[in-house]
């Protein structure tokens, strides 16, 4: 019997040495990627497409959770492991700056041919690039706009004033004037560019790094956002994401909503407005200033550990193909980077919108003004304190070295 | 001390309102696990799910690769917990027969470096895995955990091993044998519940841990069941799947409530060796 | 004839490679980094940085943030551990039954991984799915759901408690085992005298109860200080830093920054401030005594 237990324990321990030990091999052409929760299954269906086409690659889906800051720092830990991550990045037009500055994605500069480079809308291929090298090639766009209810507004507002103006007139108990995402996120920081850049204010200049977010225009911009709450937003809008708000609206709770275009397609499902009753604006400005929309949009990148880089580039090019963006936009609404693609009522807005800082330390800048945004806008601080201070820090940040 | 009447009904009352807010929400996850989808966020919530169900349970195996993620905790927390009981068993023996102020010097070193801080070791460690080239590899975890859990075992062990009479030492190696036999032969069974009881709170802490697991494993094929289930991803972009989150609680749940069901003593003597010195 | 062997020094040595490589190298290479610059802003080459970190540091208002946050949650918690703990033992050690199953239950929460506790309650006190506020209304307590999570008070709130949760049957166990180290002939003795429960306890089971009370706080203290599974999983810091602990502080700057020096700066200081307080408390002791 005391043998019978030293030979159970002796090869209970080296099976468990052996599993310990012995790690599947990687199989020579084979990818992964991390993408965001397939809910609709149509990127399980694209690389069981590019499969076939390609037998010889094959592609294992991660798909990660829901926040997007959790896969770029799952992505970051894989990349800085060096080898043994993702192959191929799924990325928002954020996270290149930082991705690329580390030295962690494939120089695809030149691989888009003429035609894919006349067809990608400028502002994504700009999003993509760093320092004048191109890391991510262009998926699907996107930009905030203003939506709006076209049965109750005569016309589309042009200006913060008219924007007001119409909010207070057309809003009702059970109707807010003016929806806009204030939870504490980088959508935040998205609503809160488009304000600023409408007010003639900006950020961070990425070529000098100089900070110029305690100067008069961004604080005119911040506290316009911080007067609209209680009065035509909800002092709930600082708990609002975009699903929040899209709903609110799409219930029939708003008069104004400034989302980002998916909204578009979805207005005609579930609500209780009809699509004829939503019409659609570039976003709302000061009289002597331009309409800014902030960029949005996803795309594909290499990285530059992975065992298979020609592969890798294959199934980046099969991506980003029309078709095979045509189908994603079928089936979920995400529109496409390419012109030819772009419905051509968002066009004007899209080829208008603009990128965010380019700067590796993008995540902590952005961070940083967040939570000066969240302070001044539940009113614990004022738009000039909560400013200055963001400036602060963000000055230190970029000094840093 | 006993006391009838009032004094034990009130204590028994406590005792017992503890228990239930002690197990309440793991019940309540057990049961939401056995909703379906839709039952699971109805609102007002339902207490008992109408048509229990295992789908959750199915949907989570694969969807994600629960059985390799408990493998790999086993793996890693099994070989972490071993290697740490045999490494320190020795040490502790080497530990309690050195001079006195040696070794209490050493002790408290010990001690001081069991309480910093994980965190602080995390990018240290993190580097020397890279640099290895041992990300996402077991024994990327299995040497930390090993080495994290030394100070804590050696203390207990050699608490232990004082005890045991030096005369069987001294009469064993009358017989002939070396040091090494006597530790193996005659030591270490004694102190076999010692041995137990530091090895199961070793498990428990090498299955529970988290930051380093995280960390150090970022394919799914390598990740353990905590991280697993704390990072179940959602089958929709904006709403998560709570009835899927809750089997994935389950899951992780039950060895560990098995282990305490096993083991309760064992846990407790473990926990209240070092005050009781 | 020697009746101690000295035994050689290759049975440490296992242990110390262990030790050396697990825990002194890197505690060694954190202090290095944090007078380094190395990092995303450095293209990953390491500079020398003086005191630059430490000066950093002191007018980091997210680190003053981070310490605030873990000193509240590190305070109350612990206090609150502590009492519930001692009253669950207090009540345990009176039970003539059933003690066996209430530690077995009692002790579940503790050995669940913080991690997953985290998820665990982070369903229970959803806003709208959650079944907290759906008994809260019920019971007429509340008229409006709470966002537990999303607020910032309810959200540090919410750490507190589900630490507490879990964390009660560790103090609890530790001070089970000092009351029943407690001979009862004490007790006779002082019901002889004539004295209730109250001079039973205040002669009689807090001083033998102060060394366990006394090992049960420097745990859960240097434990709580250290925070960063359940804040992770359950709020992340959220909402706008509010539950931020050092750790988490530290987790993002080194992981999500890529600031290595600078992390290692934050960690550092966590230790610097854990040995204050481990030094206090000794101090204290030996006060006491």
């Amino acid at each position: 019997m005391r043998i019978l237990a030293k030979i159970s324990t002796t090869v209970l321990l080296v099976v468990l040495v052996g599993l310990s030990v012995l790690r599947p091999a990687s199989s020579a052409g084979s990818l992964s990627i991390l993408m965001e929760p397939d809910g609709s299954g149509i990127w399980r269906e694209l690389f069981a497409d590019f499969h076939r086409k390609n037998p010889d690659i094959e592609v294992e889906l991660v798909e990660g959770p829901p926040s997007t800051n959790t896969r770029e720092d799952m992505y970051s830990t894989a990349f800085l492991a060096g080898s043994g991550g993702f192959d191929v990045v799924y990325g928002d037009v954020v996270w290149v700056p930082k991705f690329a500055a580390a030295g962690w994605l494939l120089d695809l500069t030149d691989r888009l041919s003429a035609d894919d480079l006349q067809d990608f809308l400028p502002a994504d291929l700009e999003g993509g690039t760093y320092e004048g090298r191109l890391y991510r090639i262009p998926a699907f766009t996107d930009a905030g706009l203003l939506f709006y209810r076209k049965d109750l507004v005569p016309e589309p507002p042009s200006t913060f004033e008219e924007l007001r103006t119409y909010a207070k007139q057309y809003k009702n108990p059970d109707r807010w004037g003016f929806l806009w995402q204030g939870k504490q996120y980088e959508g935040l920081v998205t609503v809160f560019l488009e304000v600023l850049w409408g007010h003639g204010g900006d950020w961070i200049d990425p070529a000098t790094r100089t900070v110029h977010l305690d100067e008069p225009e961004a604080i005119r911009a911040l506290a316009f956002m911080v007067d609209l709450i209680g009065n035509e937003s909800p002092p709930g809008v600082t708990t609002h994401t975009e699903e929040d708000t899209r709903n609110l609206f799409q219930s029939g709770h708003a008069v104004f909503l400034r989302n980002w275009l998916y909204v578009w397609r979805l207005a005609d499902q579930g609500g209780a407005i009809k699509k004829d009753q939503v019409g659609f604006t570039a976003m709302v400005h000061e009289p002597n200033r331009k309409s800014a929309a902030t960029l949005g949009g996803w795309g594909f990148a290499i990285s530059r550990f992975t065992k298979n880089p020609e592969a890798a580039w294959r199934l980046v090019e099969f991506l980003a193909r029309s078709d095979s963006l045509a189908q994603v936009q079928q089936r979920v609404g995400l529109i496409p980077a390419r012109k030819s693609q772009v419905p051509a009522e968002f066009l004007p807005i899209l080829l208008n919108a603009r990128p965010r800082p380019a700067i590796p330390e993008y995540a902590q800048a952005s961070d940083i003004l967040q939570r000066s945004l969240s302070a001044a806008l539940t009113g614990r601080v004022s738009p000039d304190e909560a400013l200055r201070e963001a400036a602060r820090q963000t000055r230190l940040l970029l000094q840093s070295e | 001390m006993k006391r009838r009447g009032i004094g034990a009904t009130i204590a028994s009352t406590v005792v017992a309102v503890f228990c239930v807010v002690a197990i309440a929400p793991l019940v309540w996850h057990g049961l939401s696990s056995l909703k379906t989808a839709s039952e699971v966020s109805r609102i007002p919530p339902t207490i008992v799910p109408e048509s229990p169900t295992l789908s959750n349970y199915e949907e989570l195996f694969v969807r994600r690769p629960f059985g390799l993620y408990f493998l790999n905790s086993f793996v890693i927390a099994s070989l972490a917990t071993l290697l740490c009981l045999a490494v320190g068993s020795l040490a502790a023996y080497w530990l309690i027969r050195l001079p006195s102020r040696l070794r209490t010097i050493l002790a408290s070193g010990l001690l001081v470096l069991g309480f910093f801080p994980p965190i602080v070791f995390l990018f240290p460690l993190y580097e020397l895995v890279q640099k290895a080239g041992a990300m996402n590899h077991p024994w990327a975890l299995i040497l930390p955990y090993a080495g994290l859990n030394l100070p804590l075992t050696i203390w207990l062990l050699a608490g232990y091993l004082q005890k045991i009479p030096r005369e069987l030492e001294e009469a064993a190696s009358i017989d002939g044998m070396t040091e090494f036999q006597t530790f193996r032969l005659i030591l270490l069974p004694l102190a076999a519940p010692a041995l137990a009881t530091t090895g199961i709170l070793v498990f428990i802490f090498c299955w529970n841990e988290f930051m380093f697991a995280l960390t150090f494993m970022n394919l799914d094929s390598a990740r353990t069941i905590t991280v697993g289930s704390a990072t179940l991803s959602g089958a929709f972009a904006y709403q998560l799947p709570w009835g899927l989150l809750a089997a994935g609680v389950v899951i992780t749940a039950l060895p560990l409530i098995v282990v305490v069901m096993l083991f309760q003593r064992r846990i407790v003597e473990g926990l209240t060796a070092g005050s009781l010195k | 004839m020697k009746t101690i062997r000295t035994p050689s020094v290759l049975w440490a040595l296992p242990a110390a490679i262990l030790i050396a490589g697990v825990l002194v190298y890197p505690a060694l290479r954190a202090l290095l980094l944090s007078f380094s610059h190395y990092g995303l802003s450095t293209a990953f080459e390491t500079r020398f940085a003086g005191i630059d970190n430490f000066r950093r540091l002191l007018g980091d208002s997210r680190f003053h943030s981070s310490f605030a946050v873990t000193a509240l949650f590190v305070a109350v918690s612990v206090v609150l551990e502590f009492f519930l703990g001692l009253g669950l033992a207090l009540a345990a050690s009176r039970l003539i039954r059933g003690q066996k199953i209430a530690r077995t239950l009692l002790l579940i929460p503790w050995t669940l991984p913080t991690a997953v506790t985290g998820v665990l309650w982070a369903w229970i006190l959803n806003d709208q799915f959650g079944i907290l506020n759906y008994v809260l209304a019920k019971a007429g307590v509340l008229d409006q759901p709470i966002a537990w999570l999303a607020q910032p008070a309810p959200a540090l709130a919410s750490v507190i408690a589900v630490d507490v949760w879990k964390t009660v049957p560790f103090v609890f166990l530790i001070l089970l085992a000092g009351l029943q180290s407690i001979p009862s002939e004490l007790y006779e003795a002082i019901a002889v005298d004539g004295g209730g429960a109250w001079a039973a306890f205040r002669y009689v089971t807090w001083p033998h109860l102060v060394p366990f009370a006394f090992i049960a706080l420097i745990f859960r203290i240097i434990q709580a200080f250290a925070i960063f599974d359940l804040v992770y999983v359950l709020t992340g810091g959220g909402p706008g830093g509010a539950t931020e602990t050092i750790s988490v502080y530290a987790y993002q700057t080194t992981m999500r920054y890529l600031d290595f020096s600078y992390g290692a700066t934050i960690a550092v200081a966590l230790v610097a401030v854990l040995a204050v307080i481990a030094v206090t408390l000794r101090l204290v002791l030996r006060e006491a005594e």
